[in-house]
């Protein structure tokens, strides 16, 4: 009887990529050997071992993913607790401003009004100067005897609020640069 | 679309219909991450690559040759990805031998997916098997895995292996007789 058949042939074998005289040659050897015969159906239990795997469901549909990461969401203009900084910014800015007020009275002249939030304004005013008795702060609080007008209260908030803006601009796009997400084990290929 | 051929989907895709690549996802995407679950071995990150091979397929779509059949190149795609994410993970620390072996959200997924025509004692046994062979498949090293992948799941011949993982046939042919020789070992002992 000839030699026995490498392990590595009767994997091209069954493969199919041997010519035909090889193929006709381990054909020929296997019709008489035993041992080769065994050897051919132990590789051909593997093939069909692995040919069973069965398809894994996939459970989840991963359409609307897929479809979201295409067409990716615009990013908020700033991350939600940066629009509490901002608020407080702006607050902070039209406090500032209404601590120059006496000094901007005069240029603007006496205006007249009858909006309840002039009582709210001096309320509000009263406790920054009571704030800043207390704290001891020692700028002279301002001389407001008169009700402000909603005018001059929105011109204040405005003018607050663009401080704070043209501040950000200036802070914010480098922080935010810094804040960016990094990739994750999703998107690192 | 759901008639739609695969080539009239990838032509809409290509002239920017998004719709039509939807389908291609919902057509494809079980395919796909099977491929994944596969070389990968964990379902989650089967999900994660899925997705991200689509993402690669569709902005790779207008140079796709629409004479050629979609589904092999979706799942080269897909290979190659994994590929990429495996040789990344060489690089950190290894995981253990129980998180290797460890049973995968298989049960879960078919219950989810009874299939009535099957047994319990057969859907059982079945869910053994896969088990067997994934487990098998996951501690082989990872370039043995992949040929594995793309002669018996993916049915390339040698050639197109090679070709495939830039390799010599050779190369191809011995890291095949090595992984079929592991798993081989490896299935029978569990049997």
């Amino acid at each position: 009887m000839a030699e026995h058949i490498d392990e590595w042939v009767f994997y091209e074998y069954l493969d199919e990529v041997l010519d035909a005289a090889a193929a006709q040659s381990v054909a020929t050897h296997l019709a008489s050997c035993p041992s080769c015969q065994e050897q051919l159906a132990r590789q051909k239990r593997l093939f069909a071992t692995l040919g069973s795997l069965p398809e894994a469901p996939l459970t989840i549909d991963l359409t609307p993913k897929v479809m979201g990461r295409l067409r990716p969401q615009p990013k908020p203009f700033l991350p939600g607790w940066w629009r509490w900084v901002l608020l407080g910014e702006g607050i902070a800015a039209a406090a500032l401003l209404l601590l120059l007020l006496p000094t901007i009275r005069p240029l603007i002249g006496g205006v007249s009004f009858t909006f309840p939030a002039a009582e709210i304004s001096n309320q509000l005013l009263r406790f920054w100067v009571e704030m800043g008795s207390v704290l001891t702060l020692t700028w002279p609080a301002p001389s407001l005897n008169s009700a402000v007008p909603f005018i001059i209260w929105a011109v204040i908030l405005g003018l607050g609020i663009l401080v704070g803006l043209i501040g950000n601009s200036l802070l914010l796009p480098p922080l935010l640069r810094s804040l960016s997400p990094t990739p994750h084990r999703g998107q690192h290929a | 679309m759901l008639n739609f051929s695969d080539r009239e989907l990838v032509s809409r895709v290509t002239q920017g219909d998004e719709e039509a690549f939807a389908w291609v996802v919902r057509r494809y995407q079980g395919v796909m991450f099977n491929v994944a679950y596969r070389l990968l071995g964990n379902r989650r990150e089967a999900e994660d690559a899925t997705q991200e091979a689509f993402i690669r397929a569709y902005q790779a779509m207008p140079s796709f040759d629409l004479t050629r059949p979609l589904s092999p190149w979706l799942k080269r795609i897909t290979t190659n990805l994994c590929l990429n994410w495996l040789e990344k993970e060489r690089a950190r620390p290894q995981i253990t031998v129980s998180e290797l072996t460890a049973p995968d959200d298989e049960v879960g997924a078919l219950e989810q997916f009874p299939a009535p025509q099957v047994s319990p004692e057969q859907q059982v046994s079945e869910m053994e098997q896969g088990q067997r062979i994934r487990s098998a498949l996951r501690q082989l090293p990872v370039r043995y895995r992949v040929v594995i992948e793309l002669r018996h799941y993916q049915e390339l011949s040698y050639e197109e292996i090679a070709a495939a993982l830039d390799i010599p046939v050779s190369t191809v042919k011995s890291d095949l007789f090595r992984a079929r020789k592991q798993l081989g070992e490896r299935l029978e002992s569990k049997l």
